[in-house]
């Protein structure tokens, strides 16, 4: 199956990326044809430094190469760098119902917390027909599947919507793209267990893939555990899930059959925590610097793959605009 | 000055399309430097029935510029979608475009009116409008008082863009044409919608005909008539000399039938026509010189549009250092 999924070049991944999605990719290449891509374009829907959008774009590159995506196996680019993606978007529009984009949920909370900050931050139209974007990424290689977590259910759900209207109005193109859930864990903030893992919360709340081991101890040992109440809290919760999803789900088992007899000692479990994830980040950081000294061959891949998908990305849009009424193009450049 | 200027693409050119902007977008180009471009993106968002007809409709528009005299090695004529660095510019601006501008555009809200179920397309027209006009760093564009909203907006976009990006994007100034009133058969306005329009390249007989469709009043054949609200010679004030419009108003005032009146103008139309009507028909014949004019027009236009795009997509901050250094 063709499968399609992109991230945000958000600087460095965390484990809370990682452990929820990224892991997931690599798990996906071994049965499937996927295209990942860097989603630089939908970068830009919120405030950002173009600088830093750059350094980011390239560095998500490695990140995700350094995670385990398989270069040989899958196609790794930059959205930008197809511009066929919003092309396909522009067309899309015109068979997007206004009012289901003023319905998306996402929307209406950006929208507001773009509000609540500052009046002269404004509400952009392009965070408005995101969503648009993102269908045209999925159906601009026909992709028939979607890695996708329960708060991305409805943005899928429209772009199903999106491509069975154009399959209607001008003619069967599309497949509707399926979602493919996975067991991915949600990791959530270490010093308010009540948010998922952010970057931009703070440097308290998150581990980045290639946390220094000085630091990783010293997030988690300061990590919230008990919010006073009785149960399992969050906080430890929390805990346990990271030491299960780095690997060491029968360790995570018995510390919770001993929390139940109230046996267990927090600075225990926080100890095993860091032992695991270092093991994880210190994999990532001998990668990362690996791949560092190959950057200029990395990137050239890249610009590589974007051509690959751009091949695929024009036999749709050839045929997207033959159904539509546009010429075809004569040349490809 | 770079002038950039979009015309819909539709089945039939009428004198309102002519009388309205095209003639004025033609006589436009002995000095200025001209980009028309057929707007085959924006056209998706009323959607045809079969794909041909938009391409007919985009041939057609095309065809009858020439035949109105645009000159193909001085000005541009493309098919928008043959830039499709467009549908790239217009998404960066939207990232730049402010949602209160597209709810206060009035395009958008008058289309709510007629219909609950619009499309996201019709929202987001002014961004791509603006991304014609940007891509292209046109300098001017020729619009009517109706218009000017949509020439802001491009304005306010391409300000924040610089004031984000440097000054990359070129701000266009709005060149206001008079874009007359041309009234339909029915004294509204000319328009396929309200079934009143005379096509540009009817026949002779069919120009008479429409012309004696037109709607006119009861008063007795003799009476004095007053001229400056009768349909019949607004038109023909339109197309004729100072002088001749003068001499029908003072019949008018003497008193005219309007079977006169109405052969006045048909004769007028026909005389302003024919010469249109023959060169379009020759045209029409020689499909592939259209298309090649096209192709030539979109050359010259992309020659632009690669250009911008990459200061464009620099200043934005895409591709690797590697690549853009």
């Amino acid at each position: 199956m063709r499968v399609l999924s992109g991230v945000q070049p958000t600087g460095d991944l965390h484990l809370g990326n990682y452990f929820g999605a990224i892991r997931n990719w690599v798990r996906l290449q071994e049965e499937h044809e996927c295209f990942y891509c860097v989603v630089d374009l939908h970068a830009m829907t919120m405030p950002y430094a173009a600088e830093t959008l750059r350094i980011n774009s390239s560095g998500m590159i490695l990140d995700l190469l350094a995670c385990g995506v398989d270069p040989e196996r899958s196609l790794l680019f930059q959205q930008s760098q197809v511009p066929e993606h919003a092309e396909l978007a522009w067309i899309l529009n015109c068979v997007t119902p206004f009012g289901d984009l003023e319905r998306m949920t996402q929307f209406k909370e950006k929208r507001d917390q773009i509000r609540e900050k500052d009046v002269e931050v404004y509400v952009s139209a392009g965070l408005f027909t995101y969503l648009v974007l993102q269908a045209a990424d999925i159906m601009i290689y026909r992709a028939q599947g979607v890695p996708v977590g329960k708060d991305q259910q409805q943005h899928l759900e429209l772009a199903r919507e999106i491509a069975r209207r154009f399959n209607r109005v001008f003619g069967e193109l599309f497949p509707e793209p399926e979602p493919m859930w996975s067991e991915a864990p949600k990791i959530m903030s270490l010093a308010e267990p009540n948010s998922k893992m952010s970057k931009s919360l703070g440097a308290r709340h998150y581990i980045s893939i290639y946390e220094d081991p000085d630091a990783l101890r010293r997030k988690v040992m300061s990590a919230v555990t008990d919010s006073g109440s009785g149960g399992i809290s969050p906080g430890v919760e929390n805990l346990l899930t990271l030491l299960s999803a780095a690997g060491q789900a029968d360790v995570a088992a018995e510390m919770t059959a001993a929390h139940r007899k109230g046996l267990l000692r927090y600075s225990d479990l926080k100890s095993r925590v860091v032992d695991a994830l270092i093991e994880v980040t210190n994999t990532f950081r001998e990668r990362r610097a690996a791949l560092e000294s190959q950057r200029a061959a990395i990137m050239d891949r890249a610009w590589d793959h974007a051509l690959k998908a751009r091949k695929e990305a024009r036999v749709t849009l050839e045929r997207a605009r033959e159904l539509t009424g546009l010429p075809l193009h004569v040349e490809v450049s | 000055m770079r002038l950039v200027s979009g015309v819909q693409p539709v089945s039939a050119l009428h004198l309102g399309h002519y009388l309205g902007a095209l003639r004025d977008q033609v006589s436009a180009q002995n000095d200025n430097d001209c980009y028309y471009f057929v707007a085959d993106y924006h056209a998706l968002t009323n959607v045809r029935s079969d794909p041909r007809v938009l391409q007919e409709e985009v041939l057609h528009v095309a065809t009858a510029y020439l035949a109105c005299g645009l000159d193909p090695d001085i000005s541009a004529l493309y098919r928008q979608s043959d830039v499709p660095e467009v549908g790239e510019l217009y998404w960066i601006l939207t990232t730049m475009t402010p949602l209160g501008l597209l709810d206060r555009a009035t395009s958008f809200k008058s289309a709510r009116v007629r219909s609950q179920s619009v499309d996201a397309g019709l929202y987001m027209y002014p961004v791509l409008q603006a991304a014609d006009v940007l891509l292209l760093g046109g300098e001017e564009v020729p619009v009517g008082q109706d218009q000017l909203q949509h020439i802001e907006i491009c304005r306010d976009i391409a300000r924040r863009f610089n004031s984000r990006y440097g000054d990359v994007l070129t701000i266009p100034v709005p060149r206001l044409t008079s874009r007359p009133f041309v009234p339909g058969t029915n004294g509204e306005k000319m328009s396929r919608i309200h079934s009143n329009t005379i096509d540009l390249f009817a026949t002779d007989d069919a120009i008479r005909a429409r012309v004696n469709q037109i709607d006119t009043d009861s008063i007795s054949a003799d009476a004095p008539k007053v001229a400056d609200t009768n349909t019949v010679y607004y038109l023909y004030k339109l197309i004729a000399s100072e002088s001749d419009a003068a001499r029908l108003a003072d019949r008018f005032t003497a008193g005219v039938r309007y079977s006169e009146a109405k052969a006045t103008l048909a004769d007028a139309l026909i005389e302003l026509t024919r010469d249109l009507r023959e060169r379009y028909d020759e045209l029409s014949r020689d499909r592939s010189y259209v298309l090649s004019v096209l192709g030539r027009g979109a050359e010259r236009a992309r020659t632009l549009a690669v250009q911008r795009m990459d200061a464009v997509r620099r200043a934005c901050g895409f591709g690797t250092p590697e690549t853009t250094a």
